[in-house]
């Protein structure tokens, strides 16, 4: 049996990351949650994940692209992804090349997309 | 002893130099435009420049073209000669400063102080070269009045009054000792009537007359001023309450924003967890609920987009952010990331790019934005399976991008209504085709591109679709 993938959702808003989980453990991944850019760094050296969702505007101002670049520069290997809200990335003009994103969802996130999206990248059926 | 003479000799000075270079309010500067103090005595000066030449030039002319013998040319000339020469130290003063931004009270004072001189040099000379052609014969007497207008336009009406009386008592001195004989002013004939000296009688028809006419300029000036300066001070007063209500209108907007998008993306997520059966099975009622809530609330999420985009560009400072960056790739990278929306729609998509990179001088967020919202556009209005063309190339100094689609199309009727503030077109339900949306959008677009120094265009055929697109100015590089 294939070992289940393990998402990370890095958010401050606990109502988001409740319903992240819902979608993503509906498709059949494993969720961990970090409510903030210290514990969410602290998160990914204990459950190594095999993807990140990280969302753009936390404690601090654009937090998220720090906890990209921080995790970036620790060559974590696997694809991080952002979430923003409408007008974050034009506001704080994100980069998600230069981040080493695998890409930005925009919130509200379409399940749809969100699980499409993380199972063709992550190979998953 | 010597401190407080001094002390006494510094306040007299101060009261006096209060007393000239205050406003009515009694602060500083004096002028109208104070703002452009350097900008009008460089303008007094080049034109007292011009007019040394024409008293060079006009009695040259006088003398062997009028034939008017009698004129003094040459003293003339030697009083334009010292008019110039009084200007170059006036200019050499006061205006290597004038290109600095930073200006210093001393210096904005030193101008203030080179102005004073300019006008009270001004009426000595005209009362010279009024004495040269004819005293209280000369035509040039009328010169008189236009210096009053011009001290009662940039001065305070005190100011300008003692200007005025100043300007009189010359006037009256020349009239004395013209009708006295003491210093008997030329005559040259031709250009005045006669060389007999003037009467008493004449001296004091000519005396009143002048006055009145000198003190009358000098009220009706300076009471005109006085409306302009404040209709002005109002204007301004005005506009600074404009300002702070326009700033608190941004930062309210921008906490308006804030608090309403994590909420509303929250809902939003939880009832699409619903709807998609995550908390269990809903019947065809319960999905239809969910379904016509999701959909007001995307319509929410999108005006509150536009509005964030619109937030984001009033606050965008052009000249301190406008960077270097190269279109083409920009347009790659905004392709990448909405290939999923793309992809949702079944369009095709055809990019045709030009070979050579091109640099745009501006915000790259902003015009990110810009294409971004001609691409949704187009992939929204075009049912499934459509086809989109992205297109870039130039035109002389400017780069065209279109983005083209064959979807819905827009009447010719609805086109000029296009680009404006909350517009939203009257639209038939299309299968397939989401016709919501704020009307803020492409307003965003125009406001974006003509802030860079670019136009829009829209070219449409309902029906059959429509090219959206943009000039820029391309960047000239080193």
């Amino acid at each position: 049996m294939e070992q289940k993938k393990v998402i990370l959702i890095i958010d401050d808003d606990p109502d988001i990351r409740s319903a992240l989980r819902v979608m993503l453990e509906s498709a059949g991944f494993v969720v961990g949650e970090a409510a903030n850019g210290e514990e969410g760094l602290k998160a990914v050296q204990r459950i190594q994940p095999d993807a990140v969702i990280i969302d753009l505007m936390m404690e601090n101002v654009d937090s998220g692209s720090q906890v990209a670049t921080k995790l970036k520069e620790d060559k974590y290997p696997g694809p991080m992804y952002m979430l923003s809200s409408a007008g974050d990335a034009v506001r704080y003009n994100i980069d998600a090349r230069e981040l080493g994103l695998a890409g930005i969802f925009q919130k509200p996130v379409d399940p749809k997309v969100l699980i499409s999206t993380l199972k063709a990248k992550l190979g998953v059926a | 002893m010597t401190n407080s003479t001094g002390k006494y000799s510094q306040s007299i000075l101060s009261k006096l130099i209060r007393f000239f270079l205050r406003d009515e309010e009694g602060s500083f500067p004096v002028f109208l435009h104070s703002l452009r103090l350097e900008d009008q005595l460089y303008d007094f000066t080049i034109v007292r420049f011009l007019v040394s030449f024409l008293i060079v030039v006009g009695s040259l002319f006088a003398k062997y073209v009028l034939k008017i013998y009698e004129l003094n040319h040459k003293a003339l000339i030697l009083l334009a000669i010292l008019l110039f020469l009084v200007n170059t130290v006036n200019f050499a003063i006061a205006f290597p400063a004038r290109k600095k931004k930073e200006k210093s009270k001393k210096y904005h004072l030193l101008l203030v102080v080179i102005l004073h001189l300019s006008i009270a040099t001004d009426f000595l000379f005209l009362t010279i070269a009024i004495w040269l052609i004819g005293g209280v014969y000369s035509p040039f007497q009328t010169f008189f009045i236009f210096h009053v207008i011009i001290t009662s336009i940039l001065f305070s009406p005190l100011i300008a009054f003692v200007y005025t009386a100043y300007g009189y008592l010359l006037f009256l001195a020349l009239a004395i000792v013209s009708w006295q004989q003491w210093i008997p002013p030329i005559y040259p004939i031709g250009a005045v009537p006669s060389n007999v000296p003037p009467t008493g009688t004449y001296i004091i028809t000519v005396a009143v007359v002048q006055g009145l006419l000198f003190f009358l300029t000098a009220s009706l000036t300076t009471h005109l001023m006085y409306f302009l300066r404040e209709g002005q001070r109002q204007i301004v007063r005005i506009n600074k309450d404009l300002e702070r209500l326009c700033d608190q209108r941004k930062g309210f907007l921008q906490i308006a924003l804030h608090n309403l998008r994590a909420p509303i993306s929250a809902i939003a997520m939880h009832l699409q967890n619903l709807l998609y059966g995550y908390g269990g099975e809903l019947n065809e009622t319960q999905q239809s609920w969910v379904q016509r809530s999701l959909t007001r609330i995307d319509e929410l999420v999108s005006f509150l987009h536009d509005l964030e985009n619109l937030s984001v560009m009033e606050n965008a400072d052009l000249l301190r952010e406008a960077k270097e960056f190269e279109l083409n790739s920009l347009i790659e990278k905004i392709l990448e990331e909405n290939q999923d929306l793309i992809a949702s729609k079944k369009h095709t998509i055809k990019v045709d790019l030009p070979e050579k990179k091109i640099y745009i001088l501006g915000i790259q967020r902003l015009i990110r934005e810009a294409i971004l919202n001609f691409l949704t556009n187009a992939i929204k209005y075009t049912p499934q399976n459509g086809k989109i063309i992205v297109r870039v190339f130039t035109h002389s100094s400017y780069v065209r991008v279109e983005v083209e689609d064959n979807g819905i199309g827009i009447s010719q009727e609805d086109i000029p209504k296009l680009f404006k503030e909350f517009v939203r077109l009257k639209q038939q339900k299309i299968e397939g085709v989401d016709t919501t949306g704020s009307g803020l959008g492409l307003y965003i677009v125009r406001q974006v591109i003509e802030s860079h120094g670019g136009r829009v265009f829209v070219r449409s055929q309902l029906g059959k679709g429509s090219i959206f697109g943009f000039d820029l100015p391309i960047a000239r590089r080193k």
